[in-house]
Parts: C-alpha cells; sequence; structure tokens
C-alpha cells in the first residue's frame, strides 16, 4: 500500500470540511494510514461477478416504496426554525453565500 | 430502590400497578430517586425528564384507576438512548455539536411509547453519534459500568445497558449499528435485541449508517424485549425502508419449546486466542441448549475475517454523508467569529464533534471520495453480499447461530482508547450481523472470575426474532443470571 500523505488527509479534511491542526497532523495522519491499511485486506476476496448489497431491507427486492401525493401536517415553519442558531421570522439567517462562500 | 420493586421486569411491574399496590406517580418517583442517588457515580443519563415524567405517570395512574384498558407499559418507565428524538425533550446524540437542540417531535417509537402510555425517565449518555463500543467517546463524560465503575459499560449505547444493570430504569431503548445494543447489554449482565433490518422504524433517529442503523428494546428479561418489541415494531409510512413483515404474535412464541432446535456455532468465533473465559462460559452454554433439548454443531462464516474492515467502510461512509447535515445553519451549534461561510462550516464541526467521530468521517468520505469509490466502497458492498451469503447457508442447517457476544468482558476505563484499531477489532462478533441486516440478541451467560458479566449472542434468519427470543427465554429460565445485580 502507499502510505497516503499529508497532502491526502487535508484534501480528505476539505471535502468534509474539517480542519486538522498542525500539532494534530502527524497523529492523524499515522492513525488514516493504520486503518486505510487494515481495510485494504479486502483486496484478498475475490469478488468478480458479485453483486454489491447496498439494501437490505425490503427496499432492495421491490424497489423504494413511494408514498401517496397527498398533503399531510407537518412541521410549521416557525417551529421547524426553532433551533436555529440565528434566524429571522421563519428563516434562517446565514454568511454570505456568493462569491464562493470564500470571500469576506 | 426498595428490595421489592428492584430488579423487577414489565410484566411483574404490571401486576404491581393493576393490583393497586403501587401507582404509577410513585413508581416514578422511585427510579427518579435512584437516577438521583446513582448518577455522579455513573453518568448514565444526559437528560433527565422528572416533570415530564411525573406528568405521564399521572395521566396513566387516571387511566388505571378508572379502568380503561391499559398496555404491557402502561405508567411504567423507560430510559431512551439520546440519539432517539422525543418531542420537547433536549437531543445531543452525547455531542457538543447539536448543542441545546430540543427535539421539535417524536421518534416513531417514541410516539408509539408515548401512545402506550410509558413514563420517559429522560435521555441516556452513549458514545457520539453512536460511534463507539465503550461509552467512551460521549462529549458529556464516560459511562460507569454498574459491576465495577473503573469499568467501561460497552457501547455504544452504554448508558442505557449500565441505566437498567442499575436499575435506574427497569427498560431502556437503544441503537444497534455494529453491536452497540448487544455488546452494552453484554458487559452488563442485561439482553438487548436488535431486529431485523426494517422492523422498528428509524424516523426520528439520528443517523449514523442508515443500512445499518437499528432501534432495538433492552431489559433485564427477555420477555421484556417482546414486549417493547412488538410496542415499537412494524411498518411506518415515514421509513421507507421499513418492513411490512407483520410483528404481532412474537410474545405468544416464546413459551413454546426448544427441543429439536438446531444451533450452530461458527468455527471463526471461536479462534484459539480467545479468551478462556470467555470460551468456557459459551461452552456452558451450549451445553445447556443442549440439555433443553436443542441440538449443537459447528458451522463455518468462511468470510469473517473481513467483516470488521467491510463494516468500517460500509459504515464510516454512510456516516460521512449521514453528518454532513450538521454545519452550524439550521439546528447545531455555530461557531463563533467565523467570517465566511466555509469557515462557518470548517469551525462548527471541527470543534463541534469529537475526535472519534471526525476520525470516521475523514475515513467514510475518503472511501467515497473520486477515484477510491470503487476499490473501497463498492468491493465492500461486494464483500457485504458474500458476509450475507455465509449465513444464508448455515441457516440452511441451522434455525439459530449462537457465538459469545465479546470477545472480553467490560474493560477499564482508558485502557483502549490509544488504539482506534484495537477498539474496532473488538466489534469481531457483532459487525457481521448487522451487514446481513439480521435480529440478534444478547443475553447473560455468566460472569467472569471478577464478576464481570458476559454476554451469549443468538442469531436469527430475517425477521425471525420469535425463535431467537425463544431460546433466549428458555435459556434464561434455567440459568436465571438475571438474579445476580452488581452492587446497589
Amino acid at each position: 500500500m502507499n502510505r497516503r500523505s499529508r497532502d491526502d488527509i487535508l484534501h480528505v479534511a476539505e471535502l468534509a470540511r474539517l480542519e486538522i491542526s498542525e500539532s494534530e497532523i502527524e497523529a492523524r495522519l499515522k492513525e488514516f494510514n493504520d486503518i486505510v491499511l487494515y481495510i485494504e485486506k479486502l483486496n484478498e476476496v475475490p469478488t468478480d461477478g458479485v453483486e454489491p448489497t447496498f439494501q437490505v431491507g425490503q427496499g432492495g427486492l421491490e424497489g423504494t416504496p413511494l408514498a401517496a401525493d397527498e398533503p399531510i401536517p407537518s412541521l410549521s415553519p416557525e417551529h421547524a426554525v426553532r433551533n436555529a442558531p440565528q434566524k429571522q421570522d421563519s428563516f434562517f439567517v446565514v454568511p454570505r453565500v456568493f462569491d464562493n462562500g470564500d470571500e469576506k | 430502590m426498595t428490595s421489592e420493586i428492584r430488579g423487577k421486569g414489565l410484566s411483574d411491574l404490571r401486576e404491581l400497578l393493576d393490583q393497586k399496590k403501587i401507582s404509577s406517580v410513585e413508581l416514578t418517583k422511585l427510579f427518579l430517586k435512584e437516577i438521583d442517588r446513582r448518577e455522579e457515580e455513573l453518568n448514565a443519563f444526559v437528560t433527565v425528564t422528572a416533570d415530564g415524567a411525573l406528568a405521564q405517570a399521572q395521566e396513566a395512574d387516571r387511566k388505571i384507576r378508572s379502568g380503561n384498558p391499559v398496555t404491557a407499559i402502561t405508567g411504567i418507565p423507560i430510559a431512551v438512548k439520546d440519539v432517539i428524538l422525543v418531542r420537547d425533550v433536549r437531543a445531543t446524540a452525547s455531542s457538543k455539536i447539536l448543542g441545546s437542540f430540543v427535539s421539535p417531535y417524536d421518534s416513531t417509537v417514541a410516539h408509539r411509547l408515548r401512545a402506550a402510555g410509558a413514563v420517559f425517565l429522560g435521555k441516556t449518555n452513549c458514545d457520539e453519534f453512536a460511534m463507539g463500543s465503550s461509552n467512551e467517546n460521549s462529549a458529556f463524560g464516560p459511562v460507569r459500568n454498574p459491576w465495577n465503575t473503573k469499568y467501561v459499560p460497552g457501547g455504544s449505547s452504554g448508558g442505557s445497558a449500565a441505566a437498567i444493570a442499575a436499575y435506574e430504569a427497569p427498560v431502556a431503548l437503544g441503537t444497534d449499528t455494529g453491536g452497540s445494543i448487544r455488546q452494552p447489554a453484554a458487559l452488563c449482565g442485561v439482553t438487548g435485541l436488535k431486529p431485523t433490518y426494517g422492523r422498528v422504524s428509524r424516523y426520528g433517529v439520528v443517523a449514523f449508517a442508515s443500512s445499518l442503523d437499528q432501534v432495538g428494546p433492552m431489559a433485564r428479561r427477555v420477555d421484556d424485549l417482546a414486549i417493547l418489541l412488538e410496542i415499537i415494531g412494524g411498518h411506518d409510512e415515514r421509513d421507507s425502508t421499513s418492513s411490512r413483515t407483520p410483528i404481532e404474535g412474537i410474545r405468544n412464541e416464546l413459551a413454546k419449546p426448544i427441543r429439536g432446535l438446531r444451533i450452530g456455532y461458527p468455527k471463526e468465533y471461536l479462534p484459539p486466542q480467545l479468551s478462556p473465559e470467555v470460551r468456557e462460559s459459551f461452552e456452558t452454554a451450549l451445553r445447556t441448549l443442549e440439555k433443553e433439548g436443542a441440538t449443537v454443531e459447528e458451522i463455518s462464516l468462511p468470510h469473517t475475517e473481513y467483516a470488521i474492515a467491510c463494516y468500517y467502510i460500509v459504515a464510516t461512509a454512510e456516516a460521512s454523508a449521514n453528518l454532513a447535515r450538521y454545519d452550524g445553519i439550521r439546528y447545531t451549534r455555530r461557531a463563533e467569529g467565523a467570517s465566511t461561510l466555509r469557515e462557518t462550516y470548517v469551525r462548527s464541526r471541527t470543534e463541534g464533534f469529537g475526535p472519534e467521530v471526525r476520525r470516521r468521517i475523514l475515513l467514510g468520505t475518503y472511501v467515497l471520495s473520486s477515484g477510491y469509490y470503487e476499490a473501497y466502497y463498492l468491493k465492500a458492498q461486494k464483500v457485504r453480499t458474500l458476509l450475507r451469503r455465509d449465513f444464508d447457508k448455515a441457516f440452511e442447517k441451522v434455525d439459530v447461530i449462537a457465538s459469545p457476544t465479546s470477545p472480553t468482558p467490560a474493560f477499564e476505563l482508558g485502557s483502549k482508547s490509544a488504539d482506534p484499531l484495537e477498539m474496532y477489532l473488538s466489534d469481531i462478533f457483532t459487525v457481521s450481523i448487522s451487514l446481513a441486516g439480521l435480529p440478534a440478541l444478547s443475553v447473560p451467560c455468566g460472569f467472569t472470575k471478577a464478576s464481570l458479566p458476559l454476554g451469549l449472542q443468538l442469531i436469527g434468519r430475517p425477521f425471525d426474532e420469535a425463535t431467537i427470543l425463544r431460546t433466549a427465554s428458555h435459556y434464561e429460565a434455567v440459568t436465571r443470571h438475571y438474579e445476580r445485580m452488581p452492587p446497589a
């Protein structure tokens, strides 16, 4: 196995919107490599012609059941925003989304 | 807790309530008092809902007094793992990231228990987002094992297991994704059931791995598992993965004999390095079942050695998707002082999630990422098919598969936290079952010389909870391990 590098793990962290601090990165990288090495054990198993199992339930056999197209009561907008860290009326307040979300 | 009540199961409590020997309010107060007395030491609860519980108890007493029909659980307290939503009660998933989130709605399982008249004592501590096998990953501190408070209760449903073991609650709900009901039940000397995938609705349950998660009952007595399963289980329109297979009548099956039942034990689950005490208690359990008329034979589950790798790819991949919603925007704690949207996401998530959760999100993101998806996630789902086929083949020869629930009894707090991989390997007996979607339970089967509990795992065919519950019920009646309780 090729050990993953700092750049690899930092790329994954970026995808997951997590930060790994400079002081942690050696330890996190070592753990990450140990675990990835372990899961590569699966390469020993021949799986040609084997169908993947994404679903073990009955939904897999008959397809996903669809709900009737009828409106039913749900959470009111006011109720739905009750736990928002920042809200206005029944809207969530968020930092600017435009400009890629990276601009201040 | 009075000695007349301590340790009693649902049927006994029902009888006391119906015969007016105790009221629901009095009973609830006894449990609340016990929680108060033990909590500093055990830390099994994140939130205790005393006022709500007493109000529900009063309502139950009105029903009982007026002679209205009651269910098996009317007026009886229950504890609920803090990944299962209860309306108007704080839900934390044992994480900091949810801040002071109060659930605006009931999960289906809470709704059904509420309608049946259960009394909610509170929300139990667990590993954060149900990720862990020791309840040491909670943002609210570890839970301690009532049998020895220097030891872990197991995880991730450690709080529920410890609460029942210490009799802070007679029954509880847990969730099981890779063993999180069964293993803490074993380590705490109580019984717990992971139903067949799709048996119990996941609506209102904080998702960890959507193709694996199941809510299940935990209790002191096998009969209580059957009672609770019938109340919480069954089809739910709100969960498209929930099954229409009927759930009524399971409890009636428990009294039927097990003569002629074919039990298989997988040779891969008894490796030479297995702890001698675990092996001995397991072999003794098999002999007990033989004496009760079952036949016992060795079987093989040849792909067992790949189960952990498979699980930690599938579960973490699904977790990375499910936990993407915790972003500091709609219902989580938001990091202070972030000046852009991206910074809000990164800081809220990095500050809000604990180390094990972050570890699993990273792994899960990696195995799904472009260039790696086929090598890891797709490969793992194919191995999953092979694991499932192992079980299908085995069930052609036997009706129940038996194994130890955990390769070790409870271990000391802090003794395994240095190496995450070592912790993952301790899930070896439970993860295959989750990947295959089968029902499985743990029932107490003895104690180590150090008085730590051990559990027997019984695995059934899809939707055949009745057979494993029946087997466990007979086993429990003969061995009566439930009579032994930890120091009060």
